[in-house]
């Protein structure tokens, strides 16, 4: 029986269209995955498409989709009986009940992992395809695909059969079962966003049946060579979590499978009978010969819609959808993670990002799946015949039914606009922007997806059947994903696209309105076209090919219907002609490819003039005329150049600034030569060389303005407010553009071009002379003369020597009374602003009015910084510190002399109103100020490491100033964050790591490894003394131009502080990447007859030193490290924390056993708890006692 | 006024549904005779509008049928072989929402008619309940009110009286010939009963082709004579039916009746009168032999 049962799932569903449409879904995704560069899962960088690390992660996330796979087909075994009306027939055969369950259940099991494994195999067969860069192709071997696929698929697998076997025994409904599914998912997601704590981590893993977080949590740290290399083993996290689910699904399956229930027939509850209604009089007399009006479309139309909208929002389906989109989107609400785990605001643009991501992959399920079911409708429930030859128009039955499914899209996004206000509301924020949730989430959120749902239409229009349409449908929307791979970019050649909408409060919409009605125009029309053949080829009646239904198209057309057609088809031509005028005619377009050829070229052209000699500017006067309205600024810079090289330079190359309709270059003795417009530069050809040491005077003009609108990569420093731009974008600058060079080593492979050197060699002396800024850039005197509109104020770095009104615009003189390195920003706005004047230093904050929360604590973080820098290392060199926000379509902060533009996007919109979150807006202001030491007075040199000088010694500026104000405990939380940024940021290192000394510009080395080392620092050689030899840093190198420090100057001075061992130390932190593997196993609290406490803590510790790609070797570990007893659990930043213990202990590898006697009975114990260690898992350094 | 030339239609899989079928139906009720799988459902679709023909042509009136499907379908009551209906909506909310397609925009006549079609459908009690949970008899009276809503001037009906009890069928029949003169109404089925009761004209539809056409009492009449019968024991039934025409056989009492069309008397078998069914029969018969050889 039992075998019989399975061979009979096997052969009924092997048969199914359904078996076969999602085993080639499941062998696609993954083949597409491998094969196309765009779409990488788990892979990128060193990691190798096929890499065992990456073949499990698409394991994995293609599972989360599996379900639903699992559901289709375990819902159909369980309740094939009932929906098959088999039931009566099959139950009154003589079946004993388990091995008939258990025969169906794993027949239908092994059918979802027989669809499962077109997964690994999908994979493995991408690997193999030629096309393919078999550079990044690694060995295959079976384990790495089988492994992952036992490990997890086909436990996964498992407990949703088991789950959902149980759901559809015991509610004998499909739709339950579907319901049970979501749920599931929600537990998923609201699980990851409750437990998004560093600590939950474990918890969260856990709780996920997918795998997928414990499979995360295993691997967070891999270096690219691991997950190269290593094949997930079944131990730790995986195996608690494996077990645990496999628990739960064969717990389930037992006790609500009903595999041991005898088999009868289910009980059907009717519904509550409708009231019996006294009838008098059955109406037999009445006429029913009345005959049919005939000209009655509208009448059908307002039915036919009502009736369609109602079967679409009174089914269950709906219901459930709507149910599962507001729950998918308030797991998002939960936090809306700013930095470092602390909130953001729950601003009206923040969260229509938020509907809008939420939803996409949402809506494309409503429209494939809504669209299917509308039109085939009357086929499906079998009133096809009827309806069909009902005297009703197509265009009414097209109508009314698209506008059924539209509405779905709508009111979706209207649910989640209410869903944002309530969360808005119940979070306290109370600016509820009505207008812009409706402009962005109809016109730009819901208006596409109604015209792809045209598109829908008018495949299942043409389709012989519901489920090729969908499938054509899906299929289509997966390859437009990949459009950009091959060269399809404009948003003209994607059906409904545009560009995407960056909204800001600052600027609003900006030019979004713009694109957008002419996008969708030109969609609009074209979904016009479509909707007319739609319904023109409308099938009526149950079989009529498309040849037939083409004979009558122009009959179901009428004239009506062509003229509108040629209507839409010539407003289609001519906004498409209006767009391509405007995106590649007015304004340039190129694709991502052809930049890349671009940049390439202009490496191979001009690379060997990276180091030819050319003149330094020393002296800027800008004049600016800044036209808001029209984002246009008129500017004219008059510079004096030096020739600071030991040669005559003839000629140099001068890189165009972008979107400058006009662009002058006049310096003494010399001219501008032709542009090269492919690179938008030109070589400046002196006719009288310029003789070294030898200073002339020039002028720059530029007229940067904007015509028509772009496609994409739209101007966003000159805005209509919030103007944001520096000088290198603004004014033409000299030499090689090292930034133009291509940095992804597999393009550069493509093109032929060596591997790109990142930095200079540290030990490279010749370029001690050049600032990081670049070559040529040094400080400057500045002033500036800047005019914007009257409602606006600019700024620039400098002193405010004048203010005047001219001709209803503002005009501002601002003069630079100290050295500044040639780098500054001018900025034009309309925002209101806070100042306070401390020890002589004006504190000014710019913000918009709506961002109004962090102000006050900008300005104390300014104050605390500007205090303990002047304190430590030396006085301030402005009188004043301007703190400016800018448009969040760039989101950083950036410390210009006197000056620091601060994104919208960050810190102004932070939510700090909980105590336990840090509080990164004193920490990037901090920062930002401590920019103004280094990097503005103490500059470095081009080589490797620079940016340690300017990053890492302004984050531990910023985080001393931290620790003075939240105290080092919760400094701790900080440094947590800091320690997994690093990590993870060298799990993703593309190219190579470096140890500190070498840094080569990589974020996660000069702030966040940067961090967590001058933390050790500081607490091996006290801040004094720290202090002290950053000062004599920055004293032997304050505003020199002749010779630059590098981080060996750094060492130098750690080393004149220190003693041989502590330098040792040093050496260790700055040029070795060591890892460290500090635990605390196990601890022992006893009570002493003297009423003290004797504490037994067993910790472990280990050493490993790392390559740049990540291969450990293990070290031998001796040193003190420190063993901290507290009072509260140390991750709980609000709790009233104290330390009991805190004392150096010496420990050696492997486990170390510490009796510490105390006085206080402690609650937590931690080995080495404040971070000072790069320690592989933090997670494991505290223990409750 | 209904004129159909020339029809044939070939299915994708190779079927060949109709064959050259020609029809001069006029006003009143035609009975299409025919056996599961002979046509007569591709027939009654195409002259519904549902299906085209490969060839051939229908005229209705002065319409024609198959490039001008929507005037048609202003003057075309259809009631298709088999349907289902939508889910949760009453019988009166689904036929309200028929009629509205129908083009019966006035809302009081449309409640006049409504309420009607479901009275003589006798589903008038019943209507607030929803068609999906209709039995199977209900449902398809609900099926025979859909299609005579707006008096239509052509009505199809696609084997109406199938699982309806002998009450409601002839409450179905005495309503189709209230329903007058003045319309065409198409009668497709394979119970004969049904054509002699109602029909004036008929024909018999084999494989795809017209085998006869005619009035029912003149083509019974034809046969008159010509009938023979015998009842049999089965073990004899079998012998006789390889050596004679037998055009039906049937069981009556447990013993088997077999009908004869043969010139003269065969030994052992009397006379009977002709009826519809012996035509029905000895037609499809002629038509097999014919095929066989």
């Amino acid at each position: 029986m039992f075998t019989k049962m399975l061979g009979f799932e096997w052969r009924y569903f092997t048969r199914q269209p359904s078996f076969i449409v999602t085993c080639l879904v499941f062998f696609l995704l993954p083949f597409l995955a491998i094969t196309i560069e765009q779409v990488q899962i788990g892979s990128g960088g060193n990691v190798l498409f096929n890499s065992p690390f990456a073949v499990a992660q698409i394991m994995l996330i293609l599972s989360i989709f599996s379900m639903f796979m699992v559901v289709n087909f375990v819902a159909n075994t369980a309740t094939r009986n009932q929906t098959s009306m088999m039931a009566e027939i099959v139950l009154t055969k003589p079946i004993k009940p388990l091995p008939y369950n258990l025969g169906r259940f794993i027949g239908a099991y092994l059918i979802c992992l027989v669809v499962f494994a077109m997964v690994p195999l999908g994979s493995f067969i991408g690997s193999l395809m030629p096309w393919v860069d078999q550079e990044r192709i690694g060995p295959n071997g079976l384990m790495m695909y089988l492994t992952p696929f036992v490990i997890f698929s086909a436990s996964t697998i498992f407990v949703f059969a088991a789950l959902f076997y149980a759901a559809a025994t015991q509610f004998k409904s499909a739709m339950a079962v579907y319901i049970c599914a979501m749920g599931l998912f929600i537990l998923y997601a609201v699980a990851g966003q409750v437990f998004n704590e560093p600590e939950q981590r474990t918890i969260r893993a856990l709780l996920d049946p997918f795998g997928l977080r414990a499979f995360g949590e295993y691997s967070r740290y891999w270096t690219s060579f691991e997950k190269n290399s290593l094949v997930p083993v079944l131990e730790g996290m995986i195996l608690q979590n494996r077990l645990l689910w496999l628990g739960i699904g064969a717990f389930i399956l037992l006790v609500a499978g009903g595999l041991f229930r005898p088999l009868n027939l289910a009980s059907y509850s009717f519904k509550k009978k409708p009231k019996k209604e006294k009838i008098d009089v059955i109406p037999t007399t009445n006429n029913i010969a009345i005959k049919a009006s005939a000209n009655n479309g509208v009448a059908q139309f307002i039915s036919r819609t009502k009736f369609e909208i109602r079967q679409v929002f009174l089914s269950p389906a709906f219901l459930i959808l709507l149910l599962f989109s507001a729950f998918q989107l308030i797991a998002n609400f939960f936090e809306i993670n700013g930095m470092f785990g602390t909130p953001n605001w729950p601003l009206t643009q923040t969260l229509v990002e938020l509907i809008m991501g939420s939803f996409s992959l949402m809506t494309i399920i409503i429209i494939t799946y809504y669209t299917a079911e509308v039109v085939w409708r009357e086929r499906t429930v079998g009133m096809g015949d009827i309806v069909d030859s009902m005297p009703v128009h197509n265009v009414t039955f097209w109508l009314s039914k698209l506008l059924a499914v539209m509405l779905v899209i709508v009111s979706l996004h209207l649910v989640g606009m209410f869903a944002a206000i309530i969360n808005q509301l119940l979070a306290g924020y109370e600016n509820i922007e009505l207008t812009q949730y409706l402009i962005s989430l109809l016109f730009f959120g819901a208006l596409p997806w109604c015209l792809l749902t045209v598109l829908a239409f008018f495949i299942q229009a043409l389709s012989p059947n519901k489920y090729i349409g969908m499938l054509i449908f899906v299929g289509y929307f997966f390859v437009s994903l990949a459009f950009s791979q091959i060269g399809i970019e404009h948003n003209m050649f994607n059906f409904a696209a545009g560009p995407m909408l960056q909204y800001s409060d600052l600027n609003g919409y900006g030019w979004f309105i713009q694109t957008q009605s002419w996008f969708m125009l030109y969609w609009g029309a074209l979904s016009v076209v479509l909707g007319i053949i739609s319904y023109g080829m409308w099938q009526r009646g149950p079989q009529t090919s498309v040849k037939q239904r083409l004979r009558l198209l122009s009959y179901h057309l009428g004239n009506t219907g062509k003229s509108i057609a040629a209507v839409a088809l010539v407003l289609f031509l001519a906004t498409g002609g209006y767009i391509h005028y405007n995106t590649k005619v007015l304004n340039q377009f190129y694709g991502q490819e052809e930049v890349l050829d671009i940049q390439g070229d202009y490496e191979k052209e001009y690379l060997e003039f990276r180091d030819a000699p050319m003149p330094t500017i020393v002296s800027v006067d800008v004049a600016a005329d800044i036209f808001p309205a029209d984002r246009r600024i008129e500017a004219t810079a008059k510079v004096q150049v030096i020739n600071r090289t030991a040669e005559p330079i003839n000629r140099f190359l001068v890189n165009m600034p972008r979107f400058s309709a006009v662009t002058k270059v006049e310096i003494d003795g010399g001219v501008l030569a032709e542009i090269d417009k492919k690179y938008n530069i030109a070589w400046f050809e002196f006719s009288e060389p310029m003789l070294p040491g030898e200073q002339r005077n020039g002028v720059f003009t530029v007229v940067r303005e904007h015509q028509g609108f772009k496609n994409s990569g739209e101007d966003s420093t000159l805005v209509q407010n919030g103007t944001f731009i520096d000088n290198f974008t603004l004014f033409p600058s000299f030499g090689f553009n090292e930034a133009y060079q291509i940095t992804d080593q597999h393009e550069r492979r493509k093109r032929d071009l060596e591997p790109l050197q990142r930095a200079y060699k540290l030990e490279d002396s010749s370029r001690y002379k050049e600032s990081f800024f670049g070559k040529g850039v040094e400080f400057i005197d500045f002033s500036a003369t800047l005019s914007t509109s009257g409602d606006q104020f600019a700024i620039a770095p400098g002193y405010l020597q004048k203010e005047w009104q001219q001709q209803g615009r503002n005009y501002f003189r601002y003069e630079m009374d100290a050295p500044m390195v040639n780098f500054f920003s001018i900025t034009s706005s309309k925002l209101a602003s806070k100042k306070v004047e401390h020890n002589g230093v004006n504190i000014e904050v710019y913000h918009h009015p709506n961002h109004h929360w962090n102000v006050d604590r900008m300005i104390e973080s300014s104050v605390d910084s500007l205090d303990y820098f002047q304190n430590v290392f030396g006085p301030y060199q402005h009188k004043q510190l301007r703190i400016i926000e800018f448009p969040g379509y760039r989101s950083f902060a950036q410390s210009f002399a006197n000056t620091v533009p601060y994104s919208e996007a960050i810190g102004f919109i932070t939510d700090l109103r909980n105590p336990e979150d840090i509080d990164p807006v004193y920490y990037v202001t901090s920062h930002e100020v401590a920019h103004q030491w280094w990097g503005h007075q103490l500059n470095a040199a081009n080589v490797q490491g620079s940016a340690i000088l300017s990053e890492t010694l302004s984050q531990y500026s910023a985080l001393m100033v931290m620790k003075k104000k939240y105290g080092e405990t919760r400094l701790r939380k900080f440094l947590t964050y800091e320690l997994d940024s690093y990590l993870r940021g060298r799990s993703a290192e593309r190219i190579e790591e470096m140890p500190l000394l070498r840094s080569e510009n990589q974020q996660y080395i000069h702030y966040r490894k940067g961090s967590v080392v001058m933390m050790a620092l500081v607490n091996k050689l006290g801040e004094a003394r720290l202090n002290q030899a950053l000062q004599a840093l920055l004293n032997e190198f304050r505003y020199r131009e002749d010779l630059y420090p590098t981080t060996l100057d750094l060492v130098r001075h750690l080393n004149t502080v220190s003693s041989d061992e502590e330098q040792a130390y040093i050496q260790d932190l700055f040029e070795q990447i060591t890892i460290y593997d500090l635990r605390a196993k196990k601890v022992l609290k006893e009570e002493l007859e003297d009423g003290k406490i004797k504490v037994t803590l067993t910790v472990s510790a280990q050493q490993f030193s790392a390559d740049g790609k990540g291969q450990e070797t293990e070290q031998p570990f001796a040193e003190e490290v420190e063993i901290v007893l507290f009072s509260e659990d140390p991750n709980n930043f609000a709790a009233e924390n104290k330390v009991i213990y805190q004392g150096l202990h010496a420990i050696k590898s492997g486990d170390t056993v510490i009796e510490l006697i105390v006085d206080e009975s402690p609650n937590f114990a931690g080995i080495d708890p404040f971070v000072r260690f790069i320690d592989r898992d933090t997670g494991n350094n505290i223990i409750k006692l | 006024m209904l004129k159909i030339k020339e029809i044939s239609k070939t299915y994708d899989n190779g079927v060949k549904a109709l064959n050259n079928v020609n029809l001069d139906i006029p006003k009143g009720m035609f009975g299409l005779l025919g056996p599961n799988g002979a046509g007569k459902s591709s027939l009654m679709r195409t002259i519904a509008t549902l299906q085209q023909a490969d060839t051939g042509s229908i005229q209705f009136d002065d319409i024609n049928v198959l490039t001008q499907p929507n005037e048609l379908r202003q003057r075309l009551g259809y009631l298709p072989q088999d349907f289902g209906v939508y889910p949760r909506i009453s019988a009166y909310e689904l036929l309200d929402h028929l009629a509205i397609l129908k083009g019966i925009a006035n809302k009081g006549e449309r409640k006049e008619a409504v309420d009607g079609l479901l009275a003589h459908t006798n589903l008038f009690q019943h209507r607030k309940k929803a068609v999906s949970g209709f039995s199977g008899g209900m449902r398809q009276r609900f099926g025979i009110a859909q299609a005579l809503l707006g008096d239509p001037d052509l009505l199809i009906v696609d084997e109406p009286t199938a699982g309806l009890d002998p009450e409601e069928r002839n409450r179905f029949h005495n309503l189709l010939v209230t329903l007058g003169e003045e319309k065409v109404i198409i009668l497709s089925t394979h119970i004969v009963d049904d054509v002699s009761e109602l029909c004036p004209n008929m024909a018999v539809l084999g494989n795809g082709q017209i085998l006869l056409q005619g009035n029912p009492l003149d083509v019974t009449a034809d046969l008159n004579g010509q009938i023979w019968r015998k009842t049999v024991s089965i073990e004899e039934a079998a012998i006789l039916e390889n050596t004679l025409p037998v055009i039906s056989k049937r069981l009556f009492a447990g013993r088997t009746v077999l009908h004869v069309l043969a010139p003269d008397a065969p030994e052992g078998f009397e006379t009977a009168p002709a009826t519809l069914e012996d035509v029905y029969f000895s037609t499809l018969h002629n038509s097999r032999s014919t095929q066989a050889a």
